[in-house]
């Protein structure tokens, strides 16, 4: 039963962060298209549409990983797309490219490089671990997974637009404290 | 019935999520809100202090200079000190110093070290006593402009960008 709950928290991670990443690309694909085609300069202006088709396969990726029933598959492309980002890592570091990797649809960042290789290893490796041991469906009640799913893509998201929510929330970080209220925690 | 609705959900949180995005594309191009820069009232303008502590001993003597007034527990001072690192002095022609206040020297010390401060221009002032005693100021972050070692003027910020914009260059 724990093996069980472990690996539905397991395939609840790894399909929030492969949801988060995905419809951020979807929404914002130019900066991966910008790595892609540094990255394999043949492609030229299909560099988009391969950004777009990273996206898709994410999300559908975190979509069959996410429903008991396609589980299986799910972890099929997990390793797939794994194996593709650790591949893509380690060719950008032996070449030493620079330009930001736009994993998350963001500008800026760091490039393509060890991040990737570690993530990619992560995703295949968990995604082997759940084709093996845990394909045959979910050990949580009906729709619980899923709900799993879209809690650690919204953590995910705010993690990583924190600086523009701190931003813009005008009650946060736009008024001074007063000096002498710092007494207590200094 | 639960598992259609646990579906609407993710549903939702893509949808969110590709809004977020996007969101955060316009800002990334727009550059975040301006920071607000305004009159810090408690301010004793025109106060000449009585002793400068050795680190802002400078500041007395010159003709123009901007005291910043930084806390070891602001928020925005971490994010002030931060864009500090880069370029100490932030206005032309200004002598630049700091007064840290703070509860803890420790830590104070710790700040200063984590955020690559000059510490010979960096006051650590214990409860802020130094700064409240001298020019009556009570917020952080905030900046002090001197003109031969008298408060001129004195404005809270959050931003050393804001507060570029704010104050004119010294002549």
């Amino acid at each position: 039963m724990a093996v069980a709950a472990f690996l539905d928290a397991l395939a609840a991670v790894l399909a929030g962060t492969l949801l988060c990443a995905g419809m951020a690309k979807l929404a914002v694909p130019a900066h991966l298209s910008r790595a892609i085609g540094e990255l394999a300069p043949a492609v030229g202006s299909r560099a988009v549409v391969l950004a777009r088709v990273v996206a898709v396969a994410e999300v559908s990726t975190a979509l069959a990983l996410s429903a008991p029933a396609a589980r299986g598959a799910g972890a099929v492309a997990g390793v797939v797309l794994g194996a593709t980002f650790a591949g893509a890592g380690i060719v950008a570091s032996n070449r030493g490219l620079g330009m930001p990797c736009g994993c998350f649809g963001r500008a800026g960042g760091r490039s393509l490089g060890a991040r990737n290789v570690a993530f990619g290893f992560i995703l295949a490796g968990s995604s082997a671990l759940l084709l093996r041991v845990g394909s045959g469906g979910w050990a949580a009640p009906e729709g619980l997974p899923m709900l799993g799913t879209a809690a650690t893509a919204v953590v995910l998201a705010g993690w990583l637009y924190q600086d523009m929510i701190r931003d813009l929330a005008p009650s946060l970080g736009l008024r001074g404290r007063k000096v002498l209220q710092s007494r207590g925690t200094g | 019935m639960i598992y259609v609705l646990a579906f609407m959900v993710l549903l939702l949180t893509a949808v969110m999520i590709m809004f977020f995005a996007m969101l955060g594309e316009l800002y990334s191009r727009v550059g975040p809100a301006p920071a607000a820069t305004g009159p810090l009232q408690e301010a004793k303008v025109g106060q000449r202090p009585q002793a400068w502590p050795r680190e802002l001993a400078p500041l007395a003597t010159a003709t123009d200079a901007v005291l910043l007034v930084l806390s070891t527990s602001c928020a925005s001072c971490v994010q002030v000190a931060g864009q500090l690192r880069d370029r100490f002095e932030p206005m032309t022609g200004y002598v630049t110093g700091v007064v840290l206040s703070t509860a803890d020297p420790d830590r104070a010390e710790a700040f200063v070290r984590e955020h690559g401060l000059p510490r010979d221009s960096v006051y650590v002032d214990v409860e802020g006593a130094w700064v409240t005693t001298e020019f009556g100021v009570l917020t952080s972050p905030s900046a002090l402009i001197l003109r031969d070692g008298q408060l001129s003027s004195a404005l809270v910020f959050t931003d050393v960008a804001a507060l570029q914009s704010a104050v004119a260059p010294a002549t």
